[in-house]
């Protein structure tokens, strides 16, 4: 198995800037009081990685409760809406809206140049170790039409599917027959049509109901020895373990399944892949750390990582996140995995 | 042909004993005899047959042997094989020198149909499969140069060991380990016809070579800078790969002992220097470490396909093996103060 370590020299602000992501908490904390708080049950589930049903509370968020899985450490939200209430949610929501029209498209360039090329490549290259010809490429849920034009400049693909029922798709990539667009949840789809090389699903399994039936059925699109790419948050990232409750990236709906290292090894060998690159490129989680302290007095985080942070420089903070990418402490994770 | 492919091990060294571990887990294969001179420890577990002489277990009806004897012994091994119709995977290098290699070449042409492969082995290195695969791709340009580097520390019996004396081994480290980078300067950039070299005894007491020094350029005026030792008191093994728009390193690499670095890395940059003026010189690098060495694996599954399918050898072929040790031979040959030592 491979596991990557990269540099790239691109601020938090420059992905998610401080003052438009702060709105966006405050619309979404609105927003999921009127659309899955107050409309229907609460469902209690086991561990959405390793299906545990050994777990603790752990604290609050917007009014739905996460808990620590025992046994893998997975972060997850239980009692959570149901699965139509959570689908419908990224579809009508207004934070939804406010994320595409404040947040992705502000932060475009930057974006393109640090996420949405190098994921391209990323697939390309590995698909490329494994199929001489690919054939197919589908993209689930992405929400990032920036990325898809990335895929498409590569030219590795003879078809390209986007299988999306959340955003608008950018007309520019289904006008010119560039990607063929089915406006519909994976669940709803007839998957005997679709035998896919390459399937990517970006950040999107923090969300999902239920994470172990959406890689069952991604895995059924697939062809055997076809590649899953996925990234998602980790609870096992520095960021989130240090700042915990008070960390702004943890909140529902958007993170209810923060799964840690070990439950994603073991979801994705049951779900019937076999894991070829886990990775935690993540740049960002000792800067968020620096800027959660700074930005609030009464942070409480351990001595040590206060005194790390704020009495050594920056050589020795990137030093820190490298060991932490090295050893898969970043709280980003990227993987590749393939059907067995 | 048997379901199963029944196969022997001749050697059972440490070479003959890695085979015996791919081949014990290989559902195809069913080890059906092992040969050496030397019968194995009471704690070495077989379970086949053990025989003294390779004449009776080619005798046998395997239909594959796995040859991992010391150079002197390997081209007899291996036409003996080949004239009895076994197809053979032959450790490298094969044999001692260029004449051994053509006497086994002579061998397989006159048994067709026999399978013939070598052990070229960092072919299927996961870090040197990924670099290929990305090269091939075009994405980085064509390839200007290319370093390698792989070094050993020697070590306290070194110079008793069967490598260590040249009537057996042919020749020191370039025969023993710089092969391996002569092959894969090959996969990367085919053949090289100019040589310069500067070949070395500087350390060890034996009468073969501890340092080799070599330039080599081929047609394509593509140069591949190369260093072989066993006086490289901390193990290395490096192959730096630049390219039009970048560059890929191979930094260490995934050995029985582990020691050749701390793991196995490929790192892979592109050049910098036209948007940002720091990234000059000091480009954005990606290095993905792989853990697992899979190299002996993939390359015996290689050579049950070919057996199974009656695929011709295409990785490691006997033409690999030629091209290799013609290169060898034109290393040790561009020094004349050493061939007139």
């Amino acid at each position: 198995m491979r596991r990557v370590v990269m540099f790239d020299d691109y601020k938090e602000l420059e992905i998610w800037p401080s003052e438009s992501f702060d709105r966006y908490l405050k619309i979404t904390q609105k927003e999921v009081e009127r659309l899955l708080i107050n409309k229907g049950d609460l469902v209690d589930i086991s561990c959405p990685a390793c299906n545990s049903n050994k777990k603790e509370i752990s604290f609050n968020k917007f009014g739905l409760e996460y808990v620590e899985c025992i046994d893998c450490k997975t972060l997850y939200v239980s009692p959570r809406p149901p699965k139509k209430n959570i689908d419908g949610y990224f579809i009508d929501s207004e934070a939804s809206k406010f994320r595409q029209s404040h947040i992705v498209k502000k932060t475009l360039k930057g974006r393109i140049t640090h996420l949405f090329r190098p994921r391209a490549i990323w697939v390309a290259n590995l698909t490329e170790q494994y199929f001489k010809n690919p054939e197919v490429f589908v993209d689930i849920n992405s929400m990032y039409n920036e990325f898809l034009e990335e895929i498409n400049i590569l030219n590795l693909f003879k078809t390209k599917i986007i299988l999306n029922p959340l955003v608008n798709i950018d007309e520019s990539l289904y006008k010119e027959n560039k990607f063929k667009i089915i406006s519909k949840s994976i669940e709803e789809i007839s998957f005997d049509r679709i035998e896919a090389n390459a399937v990517t699903v970006f950040a999107v399994i923090n969300h999902v109901f239920n994470p172990e039936r959406f890689l069952r059925i991604v895995r059924s699109i697939l062809i055997e020895g076809g590649i899953l790419f996925l990234t998602a948050s980790t609870i096992s990232g520095f960021d989130l373990q240090v700042l915990w409750n008070n960390s702004k990236a943890i909140f529902p709906p958007d993170n209810i399944n923060l799964l840690s290292i070990e439950g994603i090894e073991k979801l994705l060998e049951k779900c019937g892949f076999e894991i070829i690159e886990l990775s935690t490129p993540g740049q960002l989680d000792v800067e968020l750390v620096k800027n959660a302290i700074r930005n609030n007095d009464k942070l409480e985080v351990s001595r040590f990582v206060s005194y790390l942070l704020n009495s050594r420089d920056e050589n020795a903070h990137r030093s820190l996140q490298e060991f932490l990418q090295q050893f898969k402490l970043s709280s980003h994770v990227r993987l590749a995995a393939r059907r067995k | 042909m048997s379901e199963k492919t029944k196969v022997g091990i001749i050697g059972f060294g440490k070479m003959g004993k890695i085979r015996q571990r791919v081949v014990d887990n290989h559902p195809d294969l069913s080890l059906e005899g092992i040969c050496d001179i030397v019968s194995p420890k009471q704690d070495e577990s077989i379970n086949s047959k053990f025989y003294k002489s390779y004449h009776d277990l080619l005798k046998t009806d395997i239909d594959a042997v796995f040859i991992c004897t010391p150079n002197k012994f390997t081209p007899e091994i291996v036409i003996s094989a080949l004239n009895s119709k076994k197809h053979v995977f032959c450790e490298k290098p094969p044999g001692r020198d260029l004449t051994d290699i053509e006497n086994i070449i002579k061998a397989e042409q006159e048994n067709k149909g026999m399978k013939l492969k070598f052990g070229f082995n960092h072919r299927y290195h996961d870090s040197v499969i990924e670099a290929k695969s990305i090269i091939k791709s075009g994405r980085f340009g064509k390839i200007l140069w290319m370093r390698g580097v792989y070094g050993k520390s020697g070590g306290l019996n070194f110079e008793k060991q069967w490598r260590s004396n040249k009537e057996i081994a042919g020749g020191g480290i370039l025969l023993d380990q710089g092969i391996h980078m002569i092959d894969l300067f090959r996969l990367f950039c085919d053949d090289f016809q100019e040589v310069k070299s500067f070949i070395t005894n500087s350390y060890w007491n034996i009468d073969m070579e501890d340092n080799a020094f070599a330039i080599l350029r081929n047609k394509k005026h593509q140069v591949a800078m190369l260093h072989s030792s066993s006086t490289h008191w901390k193990h290395t093994f490096s192959l730096e790969i630049f390219l039009e728009e970048g560059y890929f390193i191979v930094k260490g690499i995934l050995s029985s002992t582990r020691s050749y670095g701390q793991g196995e890395r490929l790192i892979v940059a592109r050049r910098q220097f036209e948007d940002k003026s720091f990234a000059v010189g000091n480009p954005k690098e990606e290095v993905a470490y792989f853990n697992q060495d899979r190299s002996w694996e993939l390359e015996v599954r290689e050579f049950v396909e070919c057996i199974k399918n009656d695929k011709k050898v295409t990785v490691g072929s006997s033409e690999d093996a030629l091209k290799a040790m013609e290169l060898v031979h034109k290393i040790y040959s561009a020094d004349t103060k050493w061939i007139t030592r």
